[in-house]
């Protein structure tokens, strides 16, 4: 392999407690491919930036020594990163929002057979703009994903993000999202939906570094066969940013006895004048309302169904595309379809 | 013109300082300064241990050497030079004494300022109001005498010195000593297995319902020394047992280390309530001084339907690192943990909790409030973890944080790992300050500002300090509002 196996983090750091990439990594045998994208790498911002307190770039400083695909965005696109069996991937993506625009992105993540993608994508928003970023990740059974994303909030601007985790392999979803202008807001969605031996971790670091900033996270996890969903998410709030308004919410259903969720969601405040709150749950399915439906002659898997869909919706209505929207509506029904 | 009377001036005063924070003049017996394998011996003579308890320190010892201390706690812990401690020190001539008549005076004198009722006679003779509660008093390394012990043997419940317990009944003592928290378990509680000097032991026989509260009391005197208890706390079949703790030291310029070790061990139906008020000196405005105080403490509920539960009123200290758990072994088996935890000025805690759910049926629940003022910096961290066995277990968990002021900071870092499918786990966290019209309504109804502040904080932690028996739920009150004094304008 074109890495050295002391610059992927292993459990030991606090950051991948729950997140085995090593052991994801180590039997693949991956040559380093590209996807063709164009670029100039000269222009690339080696460091994350704000991220270094948390000593956690090893991925970043990884893709930012590999990379060979890199492209710029500042207008409405659908991008596919899409792996081959065999390939190392290191794309990057650096999207820039021009103040007061207001852009949607969509990006579909998926591969065949064994790869690893690296991916690391770096998001400007300037003042008073809106940015809507849509995501559905699709991995084989043998992929991995690595996803590291940045994102610089400023005064007035809004990001709206969504990812929909669905297929199989391995899957790191990180987001660091700096609030840098007053006003600024964060809102990050996301529906989960584990099967066979899939590892899903979203891992999430706010960090409000300006007064009057909004975030705001709803995440929901359904775990079956002998999946393991982690959910990690602060909110770290700087001694500026008085009059913050911070929450987070992870539920979690595990509907099989080998599934395994690990949940952290963590707040880190400095500033006196805030609100802010977490909630996170862990449980089966009410036999209750099952009961209550079965009772009405709704045949049993179409309950649990209907109840898994009214379960994910919450996060679903963080999205402002009704068609993007109504695309993964559809792509819950048929997740259930192939499970019931 | 003003009209402060002086018993305002005298109340004022006195809450403005660290009550407990006097020394008590008296010869002491130290063992040489520095820590090495020929002080775990010392230690281990001086208090006529069998072999298999001096193998066992020497053991911890070895370890001890190789170990790297916990860095995960959201700490800034300036590096502790371990050499340069007393790990023994006793008041002098502590042998001959039979009964807590014989013990200085100068000693009990220390015990009656700081409140504690160490003579039972009063009780015996009727006196009204006096407390029944039997009292073991440590006094640095060793512990001075124990209450009641002729009126708790009636009911067949052991209390003393963990260091009697060793001469006495060593068997009970060797097999439940590091179950629950093995020598190697981490790095403060390897140095207190080594050079752990006194503490206390209870043994509650299988259908007694302990017939009073049981306290232990420690109190750091002598300088440069640190503070190695270990108790042990085993509630046989049915048994029940409600202990308390408490906790001063001197006021001094140098950080002084206590690292404690508790182990509970609760069987069948039994049930162990274990309530803490820590007020180590915290150091003074400018940070200086305080206590280090590292304390690994952990409960098993070994049995069927048995229960523990730890509250903690943590104000004291320099930094604190503290996590009272509970391992939930039995089937129907409970744990819960209330805790309270204020700091100010330079003070640093990280505290919280672990519940591991093994049994089926297993319960739990959090509730932490967490208080910050000045520039301390406060963390929740806790555990919740259920294995695979553990179905239907159940766990609520609530932490909120009060910030006053904007140079402190305060933290929640919540596990929550769950293995089993019909487990079903609860978490909520708020942060938030102290809201602006409850104050104003206070000063309107002429409460002054800082009166206000403990009002609202005392409500705030209502949840918890409710958990606390009647003596300690009083004092505990006092505490949050003393230790938030000055946090104001």
């Amino acid at each position: 392999m074109s890495f050295a196996f002391e610059n992927i983090p292993s459990v030991k750091s606090e950051r991948w407690k729950y997140s085995n990439l090593q052991r994801a990594l180590k039997d693949l045998s991956l040559t380093p491919a590209r996807l063709g994208w164009d670029g100039n790498v000269s222009l690339l911002s080696p460091h994350a930036p704000g991220a270094m307190e948390y000593g956690d770039t090893q991925l970043w400083d990884l893709n930012a020594s590999q990379t060979k695909d890199i492209k710029f965005i500042t207008s409405n696109d659908i991008i596919d990163v899409s792996a081959k069996d065999g390939q190392s991937l290191s794309p990057r993506l650096i999207i820039d929002v021009k103040a007061g625009e207001n852009i949607t992105i969509i990006e579909n993540h998926n591969g065949d057979g064994v790869y690893w993608k690296n991916a690391v994508v770096q998001i400007n928003i300037e003042e008073n703009a809106i940015f809507n970023h849509y995501r559905t990740i699709e991995e084989s059974e043998k992929g991995v994903n690595t996803l590291f994303t940045h994102v610089k909030i400023a005064k007035g601007a809004s990001y709206n993000a969504f990812t929909m985790v669905l297929g199989d392999g391995f899957v790191r979803n990180q987001i660091h999202a700096e609030i840098m202008g007053e006003g600024a807001h964060c809102g990050l969605a996301g529906v989960n939906l584990l099967a066979s031996t899939q590892h899903a971790d979203t891992t999430i670091t706010i960090e409000h570094q300006a007064p009057h900033g909004t975030s705001n996270q709803t995440y929901k996890s359904v775990l079956t066969d002998k999946a393991h969903g982690v959910f990690q998410g602060k909110v770290h709030v700087h001694k500026v940013a008085q009059k913050t308004d911070g929450y987070q919410l992870s539920n979690a259903l595990i509907l099989s006895p080998q599934a395994e969720m690990d949940t952290k969601p963590e707040l880190e405040i400095y500033a006196d004048d805030v609100k802010c709150s977490h909630g996170a749950t862990t449980g089966k399915l009410d036999d209750d309302p099952l009961f209550y439906m079965r009772a009405r002659g709704i045949p049993e898997p179409v309950a649990r169904a209907l109840l898994i869909e009214a379960f994910c919706a919450q996060a679903l209505e963080c999205i402002a595309d009704d068609v993007f929207a109504q695309t993964m509506r559809e792509e819950i029904a048929k997740w259930l379809t192939s499970r019931a | 013109m003003s009209n402060i009377t002086q018993e305002t001036i005298d109340t004022v005063q006195s809450i403005n300082k660290y009550d407990a924070g006097f020394e008590t003049d008296i010869e002491m017996e130290y063992s040489p300064k520095g820590l090495n394998e020929d002080i775990v011996r010392l230690i281990s003579k001086k208090k006529n241990e069998p072999q298999w308890l001096l193998d066992w320190r020497l053991k911890a010892f070895s370890y001890w050497q190789k170990m790297t201390e916990p860095q995960w706690a959201k700490l800034k812990i300036p590096p502790i030079d371990y050499q340069d401690a007393y790990y023994y020190a006793a008041p002098k001539d502590m042998k001959k004494i039979k009964s807590l008549d014989e013990v200085d005076p100068r000693i009990l004198e220390t015990y009656k300022k700081l409140g504690i009722p160490l003579r039972e006679q009063e009780v015996l003779l009727g006196v009204e109001g006096a407390p029944t509660m039997a009292v073991d008093a440590v006094f640095d390394s060793v512990s001075v005498g124990t209450t009641f012990r002729a009126k708790l043997k009636e009911s067949g419940v052991i209390f003393c010195s963990i260091s009697e317990a060793v001469q006495d009944h060593p068997d009970l003592v060797r097999k439940y000593i590091g179950s629950v928290v093995p020598f190697a378990d981490n790095k403060h509680a390897c140095l207190n297995s080594a050079v752990f000097t006194d503490g206390s032991f209870v043994y509650i026989p299988e259908g007694v319902r302990c017939p009073m509260e049981l306290s232990t009391y420690f109190r750091m005197n002598a300088k440069n020394t640190g503070q190695f208890e270990r108790t042990l706390i085993i509630a046989d079949k049915g048994a029940y047992v409600s202990y308390l703790e408490g906790c001063t030291a001197p006021m001094r310029d140098e950080n002084q280390m206590h690292a404690a070790v508790v182990e509970l061990i609760a069987h069948d139906d039994a049930e162990i309530k274990y309530s803490t008020v820590q007020n180590w000196y915290p150091g003074d405005e400018e940070g200086k001084g305080g206590i280090y105080n590292f304390v690994t403490k952990r409960g098993i509920c070994e049995g069927r339907r048995s229960k523990i539960s730890w509250t903690q009123v943590e104000t004291g200290s320099a930094i604190t690192w503290k996590y009272p758990s509970c391992i939930l072994k039995g089937d129907y088996s409970q744990g819960e943990f209330y805790s309270v935890a204020i700091t100010n000025n330079h003070q640093q805690a990280d505290t919280g909790t672990k519940m591991i759910h093994m049994g089926a049926n297993t319960r739990s629940r959090i509730i932490a409030k967490t208080i910050s003022a000045g520039q301390s910096d406060s963390t929740y961290r806790g555990l919740v973890k259920i294995m695979g066995g553990a179905d239907n277990a159940r766990n609520f968990t609530q932490c909120d944080s009060l910030l006053i002021g904007d140079k402190c900071g305060a933290h929640t870092v919540p596990y929550i790992e769950s293995k089993n499918k019909s487990a079903q786990l609860e978490h909520e966290a708020t942060t938030s300050k102290i809201s602006e019209d409850q104050v104003f309504y206070c000063q309107q109804r002429g409460i002054s500002e800082e009166e206000a502040l403990a009002l609202i904080v005392n409500g705030f932690c209502r949840d918890v300090l409710q958990n606390l028996p009647m003596e300690f739920a009083v004092e505990a009150q006092k505490l949050v509002s003393i230790s938030l004094e000055g946090s104001v304008g």
